[in-house]
């Protein structure tokens, strides 16, 4: 596992990766713990795989970040949320039906808790037998997501709340 | 007309409260589309449901076809109902509402494609009967070819583009020697404005008169008219005031014009309200123009002396209903006027004022109909035409309803800061001597401009 940083700021990359290690954590404490995840936001991302295959967690995986400002401990409080950020709603850009999956059965784009970045697919909108992605236009940790598959979208409807990084 | 059926307006303004107004009184479910600089507009609180389609330009919401279509699923729509200008005579709109399982309020796709040919139009309508000023019976095909026919025809000419509507795409030649720069001008225009490089020749007249004849066709082949709008009082093409009966033609005229349009619509397999428009020279001949393939802006002067409401019945053949009406039974009664109050300041050129109206009140009384999709301290958008209200009246002769519009204008106050409108202008119109007396001509509104402007100008100076 390893942490690849792009020309970001020190400071940036500390934050971004504390974010990014607690949703990390969340997703390893679920029902079902993946083998392996990757996480990216703002050029910043953090992959982790553990050696262990399939079976329940019973104990917290070991990370290790390269390289590493940060002491990672996916088990501190991954419960709080980033305050330095500020709400933001990704909306609908059409009329038509929200779908938050590629396709029936598949997986969901994000969820709740997820980091995404500027561009990243979070639904389709399906108008006319189109269908139009809807990409994040902020960079940041969807909080809520506000519509569901199935439902009907005026343009400008929100769809999901963000708390998104200040100035960016 | 059977069941609850649900409509969406696929406009704004006036003409979607209007259309919105009708759906209620015949117990239709009304679903206004809007874009987000209409959010606290008139026409979305008045419907029953309204959808956000879009952001403020047009092409990205009233002209979004694929939106509009998804509020029409959404909304569980049965009809819409194009009102006039923006899709109203889009046949492509048309061809997509019927292929999603929406009736369209209007011609086929067919017929209204066939009709936006201008030269297609030209000759459809005078195989169909309609008087035809000479011309050429297709596209012309270089400047030669042009220049001989213009030379059969006689000056002055008109280069038309094929797809040519709204004063765009058509140049007057006075002479051969002009005729090929304009042939080539007119191309070029064309090709920019309508993507359709294609013009034809016809012969000019200065048009002493506008007039048209309301028609109503339903699917079974009937077809009434209801009488003849005159609409002389325009300023670059756009009109101004609009009156029925037409005062230039004599009733037998008239009668028999109107006929000839009816014939020529359901010859062609026309559904649902048209309008054929015609010039009239300085005999009083008239010349076919054009079809408005929609309802017309200044349809209320129609249903003032017929007592039909056309909108009712475009919604009713839109069913599959047939026509209700005979043309026996069409007896149309008085004079109806109706001034268009626009955010334009005549002192400038009518120059669009788009502003917020801090006050608004219309007037009342007898015989007074007021059609507005204005709101005080709502804002009239930038982005849309510039039309506020159209203030309608009625009498027994055109004498007492030229006085009792100049009642009606007097009673109206819409003001706000950086607003200015038409009204004053419209009340010079009424009271010019020339309009009084109905011997107006289409220049009217040019000859007021100009004896008002200097003095304007040099109060400004």
């Amino acid at each position: 596992m390893n942490a690849a940083v792009s020309p970001a700021t020190g400071g940036e990359v500390d934050e971004l990766l504390g974010v990014l290690r607690r949703n990390v954590a969340a997703v390893a404490g679920g029902p079902h713990p993946p083998a392996r995840v990757r996480m990216e936001a703002a050029g910043v991302s953090l992959e982790v795989e553990w050696r262990y295959a399939a079976g329940p967690v019973t104990a917290p995986p070991v990370l290790t970040v390269v390289p590493d400002p940060v002491e990672p401990d996916p088990c501190e409080a991954p419960d709080t949320p980033s305050s330095t950020g500020t709400e933001h709603a990704i909306t609908a850009g059409n009329v038509g039906v929200f779908h938050r999956t590629p396709e029936p059965g598949a997986a969901l784009f994000v969820v709740e808790g997820d980091t995404v970045v500027v561009g990243q697919q979070v639904g389709i909108i399906e108008a006319m037998k189109m269908m139009i992605p809807v990409r994040a236009d902020r960079a940041g940790r969807i909080e809520r997501v506000l519509c569901e598959t199935g439902v009907s979208v005026q343009f400008g409807t929100p769809l999901m709340l963000l708390d998104a990084p200040a100035g960016r | 007309m059977s069941g609850v059926a649900t409509v969406l307006v696929a406009n704004r303004g006036e003409i979607a409260v209007r259309i919105a107004r009708t759906c209620r009184e015949l117990g239709l479910r009304t679903v206004a589309v809007h874009s987000t600089a209409d959010a606290g507009s008139a026409h979305a609180a008045y419907a029953d449901e309204a959808i956000c389609i879009g952001p403020a330009p047009a092409r990205l919401s009233y002209n979004n076809i694929p939106a509009i279509i998804e509020a029409a699923r959404m909304s569980g729509a049965d009809l819409i109902h194009p009102g006039y200008g923006f899709l109203s005579e889009n046949p492509d709109f048309a061809e997509v509402c019927e292929a999603e399982g929406f009736g369209f309020v209007g011609p086929s796709a067919a017929v209204m494609a066939q009709l936006a040919d201008k030269a297609v139009a030209r000759r459809t309508m005078g195989a169909a009967g309609l008087p035809l000023l000479p011309g050429s019976p297709d596209a012309v095909d270089g400047a030669a070819v042009g220049l001989e026919i213009a030379g059969y025809i006689g000056y002055p000419v008109i280069v038309k583009a094929v797809s040519g509507g709204g004063g765009r795409g058509m140049t007057v030649v006075d002479g051969p020697d002009a005729f090929a720069d304009a042939y080539r001008r007119t191309r070029a225009e064309a090709a920019a404005v309508f993507g359709d490089d294609r013009v034809f020749v016809e012969s000019y007249v200065q048009a002493a008169r506008h007039v048209e004849v309301q028609v109503l066709c339903d699917g079974y082949g009937h077809g009434i008219h209801l009488g003849v709008r005159d609409c002389s009082v325009q300023r670059r093409r756009q009109k101004l005031v609009e009156e029925t009966p037409a005062p230039g033609l004599s009733a037998p005229d008239a009668a028999r014009l109107a006929l000839s349009a009816v014939q020529a619509l359901t010859a062609i397999g026309y559904v649902g309200a048209g309008t054929v428009e015609f010039v009239l020279d300085r005999a009083g001949n008239p010349s076919f123009t054009e079809v408005n393939c929609r309802l017309q802006v200044e349809h209320p002067v129609t249903e003032m002396v017929t007592g039909v409401d056309l909108v009712a019945e475009q919604l009713r053949i839109a069913l599959g209903d047939p026509l209700r009406l005979r043309q026996d039974q069409i007896d149309p009664r008085g004079v109806s006027i109706e001034c268009r109050i626009n955010a334009e300041d005549p002192e400038r050129g009518f120059v669009p004022s788009p502003a917020t109206p801090a006050a608004v009140e219309f007037p009342g009384g007898p015989f007074v109909r007021v059609d507005s999709g204005l709101r005080a301290g709502s804002p009239v958008p930038a982005e849309y035409d510039s039309l506020l209200a159209k203030i309608v009246v009625w009498a027994a002769d055109r004498g007492s309803a030229v006085r009792r519009m100049r009642r009606a204008l007097g009673e109206t106050t819409i003001v706000g800061p950086g607003l200015v409108t038409t009204r004053d202008f419209l009340l010079q119109v009424l009271d010019s001597p020339e309009f009084v007396s109905a011997c107006h001509d289409t220049s009217l509104v040019e000859s007021i401009t100009e004896t008002t402007a200097p003095r304007i100008d040099s109060g400004r100076s």
